[in-house]
């Protein structure tokens, strides 16, 4: 069973350079990845809009293993904000689940 | 706890509590200075943001981490945490893994490059010496914000109690820092802030002498394609008499050197590391970075050690030596 967390957006979208919304899920992102990142960006952006708390939790390797070098964004045909959506999720792991 | 949360922990609360995130001493951090007579302040200073300084031990830090990565001692990071509240466990490491004294004294001509490029350009920049702060980078890259108003609110009231108008960075992620970051973070914090590639661009530097070599540029993914700062560097080089040829993956399409993630995992930071290097080698047997995080996990990363060159060793061969 998926349990959701409906107030999650909210706390992970603190500022408004965060637009996962704005991903229309065509993966183009991940073609030049240099990790060769385990969850999408696309996909990891699906949990957070649907609150799929858990998810994102157990993807917290993943997420913090990201560079942050903006090679996706180069390649994103919508401009998603992708670096910067991962350092706010990075944010909210942080805080509220990693007792940093 | 999670090694993750263990590891962002130690490094936070070292930053609150300690106001760097790795343990090195002032005098460390400012014995590049130290037979160069740099005014303290002046209207432009040139901000190392200790990234050069902090190279070696991260170095040796990393290294041993690598060893400890997949090992069962990791399930005491948590209790590290603990521990580092009392005791400063970055400043023991530094036993456990001691910087080399060749690496140190590399860190340390590289600033004194950068600093007499930037004189022979006709910039005279000061220096905040003891004074100046560690940016606070890698905890922004991880979702740490929170320290790092106070850190730009500190850093705010030092640079206007030494009349600070324009900042000279040195290294990419400094520049970017103190660029956009502090700026975002806290809008009264605005000045000038270039990167040294830019300044001695602007001000037309001349070579005193022509170098005959060959040598593959790597971009920084922070210089590229956060500051877009692409042409600046290659004007240099080819005006210093460089053939610079380009991996396949160059300019707004750099390939990263993996140094980002060596904290949390340095086997994987290795892996893309050892990749992009191979890719520059193929290249030319002679490589130049323009940061020092970039220099430093490309060349670990390659058994061709000496290959690895910082864009200031070549620039003072061309700009600053007779032939």
């Amino acid at each position: 069973m998926i349990k959701v967390n409906s107030g999650l957006i909210d706390k992970i979208k603190i500022s408004e350079d965060f637009n996962a919304s704005a991903c229309f899920n065509c993966g183009t992102c991940s073609a030049l990845c240099p990790v060769g990142f385990d969850i999408l960006p696309r996909k990891l952006f699906r949990y957070v809009l649907l609150g799929e708390e858990e998810k994102i939790l157990e993807s917290t390797d993943q997420v913090f293993s990201c560079l942050l070098c903006r090679m996706c964004e180069e390649q994103c045909p919508h401009e998603v904000n992708i670096t910067e959506n991962i350092r706010l999720i990075r944010n909210y792991l942080a805080k509220s689940k990693l007792g940093v | 706890m999670s090694k993750v949360g263990a590891v962002l922990g130690i490094l936070n609360d070292n930053f609150e509590k300690r106001k760097t995130v790795f343990s090195v001493s002032e005098k460390s951090l400012t014995s590049w200075a130290k037979d160069l007579d740099i005014k303290r302040g002046t209207e432009t200073i040139i901000y190392t943001g200790h990234m050069y300084q902090l190279m070696p031990i991260t170095k040796s830090a990393t290294t041993l981490y690598e060893n400890l990565e997949d090992s069962p001692l990791m399930k005491l990071a948590p209790v590290g945490r603990i521990v580092n509240k009392f005791v400063n466990l970055s400043s023991m490491s530094k036993y456990a893994a001691k910087p080399e004294r060749n690496e140190v004294e590399r860190s340390e001509r590289c600033l004194q490059n950068i600093y007499k490029l930037l004189k022979y350009a006709g910039v005279e920049a000061g220096y905040l010496y003891e004074d100046e702060l560690y940016v606070g980078t890698l905890l922004y890259d991880n979702g740490i914000d929170e320290p790092l108003i106070n850190q730009a609110k500190t850093l705010n009231k030092i640079l206007k109690d030494n009349n600070v108008k324009n900042i000279i960075t040195v290294d990419p992620h400094t520049t970017h820092m103190l660029r956009r970051v502090y700026k975002k973070i806290l809008p009264e914090f605005n000045y000038e802030v270039k990167n040294y590639i830019e300044v001695l661009y602007e001000n037309k530097i001349k070579p005193q002498n022509k170098l005959d070599m060959t040598v593959a540029i790597h971009d920084s993914c922070v210089l590229a394609r956060y500051e877009e700062i692409i042409e600046e560097p290659r004007v240099l080089l080819k005006n210093a008499g460089i053939n610079y040829v380009e991996p396949e993956l160059s300019r707004k399409l750099t390939h990263c050197c993996g140094g980002p993630i060596e904290s949390l995992f340095p086997k994987k930071a290795k892996e893309i590391a050892s990749k992009r290097a191979n890719d520059l080698l193929s290249c030319s047997n002679i490589v130049t970075t323009m940061c020092p995080i970039c220099l430093l996990n490309l060349k670990e990363s390659s058994p061709s050690k000496d290959s690895f060159l910082d864009l200031s060793e070549i620039l003072v061969k061309s700009y600053l030596q007779n032939s």
